[in-house]
């Protein structure tokens, strides 16, 4: 089992940036963008088809190092990106908050604060990231919002 | 609901018959236009879905034709979400490989022609012991004309 790493702090803004123009002149000579980015990347790609994909790959290895990110993912702005999220999540642990993709965002958020809360509970190390994080490049910002 | 939640489930339970293909893909094409795919996408995603199924039939339930097979789709604006269950045993996707594309005769390319169409063509266990085939396509038109 691997071990659960903390969301990567050190990702900035620049760093997705870079990478995902590095990505796009891959592309551009026939290489596939989703082979050359990290996971860290391509679960923040600014498509939420890349999203998707990178959703399922790590769901398929047993990645629970992205959990913190799904977690995340699971109020993306595309509702296929949250669907592929809640059902990556319950596959790589085992657990399940009832999540539905579908429903308002409060409500995905409720899901999100208790997924951290689970995730840090089995994960010490980890903390409970501060709410809702800066949306990263390309990725509609979610609207501010109070969750209690 | 939220504005993207007409991501109602839409299930459809058949046995493991070709005969129940047409109820499949008439099934698909709608869902893949309320996704907001033109004709020929629509096309592709129901041919990807037949593939799929056949795929089912063939190899979960190796050629028999009275078990079942789960469909659940959601297929809010901009996405096509497809998951065909069924309750045989886990098939490792490498038993599904494709033969090389440059063997020409017809048939076997199923796994190709999925993965050519979809954004997303996932094999998983479920809750029956059986296997979960997960298609997903986004069509950004069909968001932005939501």
């Amino acid at each position: 089992v691997q071990r659960a790493t903390a969301f990567p702090a050190g990702l900035t803004a620049a760093a997705v940036a870079l990478a995902l123009a590095a990505s796009s002149s891959l592309a551009a000579c026939g290489e596939s963008s989703r082979r050359a980015l990290a996971p860290e990347i391509a679960l923040r790609h600014p498509s939420p088809s890349e999203r998707t994909q990178a959703i399922y790959a790590a769901a398929r290895r047993g990645d629970l190092a992205q959990v913190p990110i799904l977690i995340e993912r699971l109020d993306d702005d595309d509702p296929g990106v949250r669907l592929a999220a809640g059902q990556a999540l319950t596959r790589l642990t085992g657990h399940d908050t009832g999540y539905l993709a579908f429903e308002e965002r409060p409500e995905r958020r409720r899901h999100v604060l208790a997924w951290r809360r689970w995730w840090a509970e089995r994960n010490p190390t980890v903390g409970v990231s501060p709410p809702f994080a800066p949306t990263p490049p390309g990725v509609a910002a979610p609207a501010p919002e109070v969750v209690r | 609901m939220s504005d993207d939640a007409a991501g109602e489930d839409v299930r459809l339970a058949i046995t493991s018959h070709p005969k129940y293909l047409p109820m499949v893909r008439s099934l698909v094409e709608h869902g893949a236009a309320l996704a907001g795919f033109g004709e020929e996408e629509r096309h592709r995603i129901v041919l990807a879905v037949t593939e799929g199924v056949t795929n089912v039939i063939r190899h979960g339930y190796q050629g028999r034709t009275d078990q079942r097979i789960d469909l659940l789709l959601r297929s809010p604006p901009g996405l096509f979400h497809l998951e065909i269950a069924d309750y045989g045993h886990y098939v490792d996707p490498s038993a599904m490989r494709s033969r090389p594309l440059d063997e020409i005769r017809p048939g076997g390319l199923g796994v190709h022609l999925m993965k050519a169409t979809m954004d997303v063509v996932d094999y998983s266990r479920n809750g029956h012991g059986g296997t979960t085939l997960t298609l997903v396509k986004h069509c950004l038109a069909g968001k932005e004309s939501s």
